[in-house]
């Protein structure tokens, strides 16, 4: 087939180097191309574009003040010289849409994100959607290829006597949570309408008076409204009218890691609209987070509600809402570990189609203020709820923000997992990459803040086959209130993160830690484009530790041995935390006191 | 009867005038076509993000737009026809309106694709076809058998210039058409009473090919005609050797006004057609159209480095100074209503 003759052109007195590109890229698939100079007046190119009998033109122009109607002129000038009835003209360029093209008089407009694939399938008159993801983009799965298989065999026994023991003391227990969530999985499936108001009385009788109130009375908390059926429906109008993108990528090679931010700004509404300008900027998932508030309450709201503070309201209907308007390959994982609602947190999720959430039954009795009894028997229950439903649950190591060492934290990560894998659950182990305050008064990191980090996940790797997923979200405590140092602090982690070939990474907004109400879009933006800058700057490149990671990594193992010798000789895992055997008061952490007395 | 809205610059206003005459036709029991040579309609402008008019249609009404903007249009359309042109947004599509609403148009941007759609639309029983324009672009607009043209603010804030280049755009419109049908010629023609001598067709004619040909001019030349393209300094070329020949008397025929218009600064090509006027060459058009109105719009998008925002030059002084310059009708449509200009579009005579 004779290949097709190409006039590029770039109408501009400086840039050429887009066109440059296509015309060499062009040239290596066989095209005949010519390439000429910036600095022409339209005429002459019209000229030679006439004159040369090409098949394509291909324009090359930055969009800026007075430039369409020039462009304007020149397909105008190409139209009278007969050019367009035996040449199609192309734009490309920053900017450029395909209704600028129209509006233009284009042929055919190519944006920066264009791929030379998909102008090359434009001239050969193959099919391709410029701009537009050309396959529907497959779901990951964190946890595929991991056989959790612990590797150490001293702390595979300590591991096994730790979850035999908790679900030996678990067994015959339960908790108000608990029988909440056997309701609600009843009231879900039941269609009359009496049996379900009989259900319903069941399920506030177990449930706080703020709880009963919101159902019976229509009296919600402070500061919680339900969201109108007009605001839903605008909200999907708004969305509806997208045009597809190819989203930015924040790798510069391979699949992973994945990276997700944070969902939670109390309103379904505004989490959405941040989560959809996110999955264009690249992330690939996001944790929902509840209010701190509902940790308290025994019982959990119902409708799509609003809420003036941090934290989204836990409620089937926001959870749905917020699934069904992300992308299908976007991710979705849904906080359950904080409060007296986990076993219904996770039913509510896994009904409403999220993909994961989050249990921790050590961090959430230390630093998230649950008793770890009531946290104990609700998260089995939990956990076995996440199997059901096959939503892998992580694990945050959030306990070292409170000034638990990080051994003792791992070591209650990895009783998490061991008990996931016998429940029939994947779990995921979230190591903090932190400037911890455990780190800080000893002095961890004072060379370097890659030694310790890498040390925590070479620990992890040396002891079990599991998926890691850094977080939460990285950089933790070493980001400020200045925006630039925030966005280069996630950066530098996550590159850190990818040369450890992590699964998954947790990226902060740079106004996260300090944006004393709703975190902005803006500053969601100035933390992924540091990342996607890091990643291009890094490519295949990786950060190296120095040779102290390597002694860091031998005591990180060995003493994550010895705590969980110690959990093993305690009579069952709750009485472990509350003896201080994964954090104690001197560490900063205190058993929590939500729900005690509530186990029967 | 195929009427063409074309602009000197965007933002001028040609979507306004185009709705207003839509409303117009109705009004007085006829029932309007519509089609573009660009995408117009949407709700705010593709470059400065600025609210735009949006085309509103009429049960009934045949509206040409391109696939993919089928779906963003409010009317219900029923595609009667899908044709072989594409643009940038899919197949061009012929649709009658079913129910009323608003549409995004995105019709066929080349001369000659626009030429064939027309014809297709007069077939299925428009009689008043309105086309509605694109930024500056008018190319396409020598397929219309009149035309309107906006300006305004958003052109330029000097209303002095705005005055100067409309009345530079109605000098270079009012030229009549050639007599016999040249329209075989391809390359430049010279001919005097006893010799014809043609050059070899090419695409812009510049200060080289001008200058190439007029070597060749023979004597007692009587007519010549430039098809094609031609460009300002070229055409100064032919003041230039028409003043050394002594041009009294010959007939120069361009191809359209619309392809001057393309030549460069219109105010350049009116000085210089004033210059052939004043040495008695009679120009003319193998291909004329007529100019029966412009719109003035005072609307412009005030750009501050970073952003836009809506603004607006005085409205009843510019139009007025436009006005005492023409004599063409120049209408505010905002101020005085679109009624003068369907006028001029429909009546028989201009």
């Amino acid at each position: 087939m004779k290949k097709k003759r190409i006039l590029c052109v770039p109408l501009d007195p400086v840039h050429d180097v887009g066109i440059k590109i296509i015309r060499n890229a062009l040239a290596q698939r066989g095209f005949d191309t010519e390439l000429l100079s910036p600095d022409l007046p339209l005429e002459d190119v019209v000229r030679i574009a006439a004159q040369g009998s090409y098949d394509e033109i291909l324009v090359s122009r930055t969009l800026g003040y007075g430039v369409a109607e020039l462009l304007g002129r020149f397909v105008d000038l190409l139209d009278a010289a007969g050019v367009r009835s035996r040449a199609r003209v192309t734009l490309g360029g920053k900017a450029i849409t395909a209704e600028l093209a129209a509006e233009l008089g284009f042929d055919r407009g190519f944006d920066e994100h264009s791929r030379i694939e998909d102008v090359v399938a434009y001239l050969e008159g193959k099919p391709a959607e410029s701009g537009a993801t050309a396959a529907a983009k497959p779901k990951p799965d964190i946890t595929a290829g991991y056989s959790y298989k612990v590797h150490d065999a001293r702390i595979a026994a300590a591991l096994d006597e730790i979850v035999d023991k908790l679900l030996r003391w678990t067994e015959g227990k339960s908790s108000p949570g608990i029988e909440r969530a056997r309701l609600r999985a009843s009231m879900f499936e039941e269609r009359n309408a009496a049996q379900h108001a009989a259900l319903l009385d069941r399920y506030l009788s177990v449930s706080d008076p703020v709880i009963a109130d919101a159902f019976r009375k229509g009296i919600l908390p402070k500061g919680v409204r339900v969201v109108s059926e007009t605001e839903r429906t605008r909200l999907k109008e708004l969305l509806a009218d997208r045009h597809q993108h190819r989203p930015v990528s924040l790798r510069h090679a391979g699949e992973r890691p994945l990276f997700f931010k944070f969902l939670g700004s109390g309103c379904p509404v505004m989490d959405i609209m941040h989560a959809k300008v996110c999955e264009r900027w690249g992330v690939d998932g996001f944790l929902l987070i509840n209010p701190s508030w509902e940790a308290r309450y025994e019982g959990l709201l119902e409708g799509t509600l609003t809420h003036q503070n941090d934290g989204t309201v836990t409620s089937g209907e926001n959870i749905r809402l917020v699934r069904e308007l992300l992308e299908p390959s976007t991710l979705l994982t849904v906080r359950a570990h904080r409060g007296l609602n986990t076993p219904e947190t996770v039913l509510l999720a896994g009904l409403a189609g999220a993909d994961m959430t989050k249990i921790d039954l050590v961090y959430g009795s230390l630093g998230a203020g649950t008793d770890p009894a009531r946290l104990a028997v609700d998260g089995v229950e939990a956990i076995r709820l996440a199997a059901k439903f096959r939503m892998p649950y992580d694990i945050p190591g959030n306990d070292e923000l409170s000034g638990v060492p990080a051994w003792k934290t791992l070591a209650g990560l990895l009783i998490n997992v061991h008990l996931g894998t016998r429940l029939g659950a994947r779990a995921i182990l979230k190591p903090l990459f932190c400037y911890g305050p455990h780190i800080v008064i000893n002095g961890l990191m004072e060379q370097t803040f890659v030694d310790y980090n890498a040390a925590k996940i070479h620990a992890l790797r040396s002891i079990v086959d599991c998926p890691i997923w850094p977080g939460e979200p990285i950089a933790f405590m070493t980001q400020t209130e200045d925006r630039v140092q925030s966005a280069t602090a996630s950066s530098f982690h996550a590159a850190l993160g990818t040369s450890l070939h992590v699964d998954a990474m947790t990226i902060a907004s740079t106004d996260e830690a300090y944006s004393r109400g709703p975190i902005c879009m803006a500053s969601r933006i100035d933390s992924l484009q540091a990342l996607h800058e890091a990643a291009r700057f890094m490519g295949k490149a990786a950060v190296t530790p120095t040779s102290a990671a390597d002694a860091m990594t031998a005591d990180m193992h060995a003493k994550i041995a010895e705590v969980l010798d110690r959990v093993r000789q305690a009579p069952d895992l709750p009485a472990a935390i509350s003896s201080g055997l994964l954090g104690d008061r001197e560490d900063g952490a205190y058993p929590g006191t939500f729900g005690r007395g509530t186990v029967a | 009867m195929i009427i063409g809205v074309a602009g000197t610059a965007k933002n001028t206003g040609k979507t306004t005038a185009l709705c207003a005459l839509i409303d117009e036709a109705y009004r007085r029991g006829r029932i309007p076509g519509v089609t573009g040579i660009g995408y117009d309609g949407e709700e705010r402008d593709n470059v400065t993000l600025l609210p735009k008019p949006r085309i509103a249609v009429r049960p009934g009404m045949i509206v040409t737009t391109s696939e993919k903007c089928l779906s963003a249009s409010t009317a219900r359309l029923r595609v009667l026809r899908s044709t072989e042109y594409i643009t940038a947004l899919g197949n061009v599509v012929i649709c009658r309106v079913e129910e009323g609403g608003l549409v995004v148009v995105a019709g066929p941007n080349k001369t000659a694709d626009l030429a064939a759609v027309s014809q297709q639309m007069l077939s299925l029983g428009v009689a008043d076809l309105l086309v509605d324009g694109s930024l500056n672009r008018i190319a396409p607009m020598a397929v219309a058998d009149r035309v309107v043209f906006a300006t305004g603010g958003a052109r330029s804030t000097d209303v002095h210039y705005l005055t100067e280049e409309t009345c530079a755009i109605e000098r270079i419109f009012a030229h009549v058409a050639s007599a016999g049908d040249l329209s075989a010629i391809t390359g430049i023609r010279m001919r005097s009473r006893d010799l014809s001598v043609q050059a070899p067709a090419t695409p812009v004619h510049g200060i080289s090919e001008i200058a190439r040909v007029f070597e060749r001019m023979p004597e007692g030349l009587e007519e010549i005609v430039l098809p094609g393209l031609i460009t300002a300094d070229g055409l100064g070329v032919v003041c230039e050797r028409m003043e050394k020949a002594g041009g009294q008397g010959v007939t120069l025929v361009f191809d359209d006004p619309f392809k001057m218009l393309l030549a460069g600064d219109p105010v350049r090509i009116a000085a210089l057609l004033q210059r052939l006027h004043a040495m008695s060459v009679d120009v003319r058009y193998r291909r004329p159209s007529d100019l029966c109105a412009f719109t003035f719009n005072p609307y412009y998008p005030a750009f501050d480095g970073t952003t836009y925002r809506a603004a607006t030059l005085d409205a009843p002084s510019g139009r007025a100074a436009l006005a005492a310059a023409l004599r063409t009708p120049v209408v505010d449509v905002q101020l005085d209503g679109v009624g003068r200009v369907y006028d001029a579009c429909f009546s028989s005579e201009i």
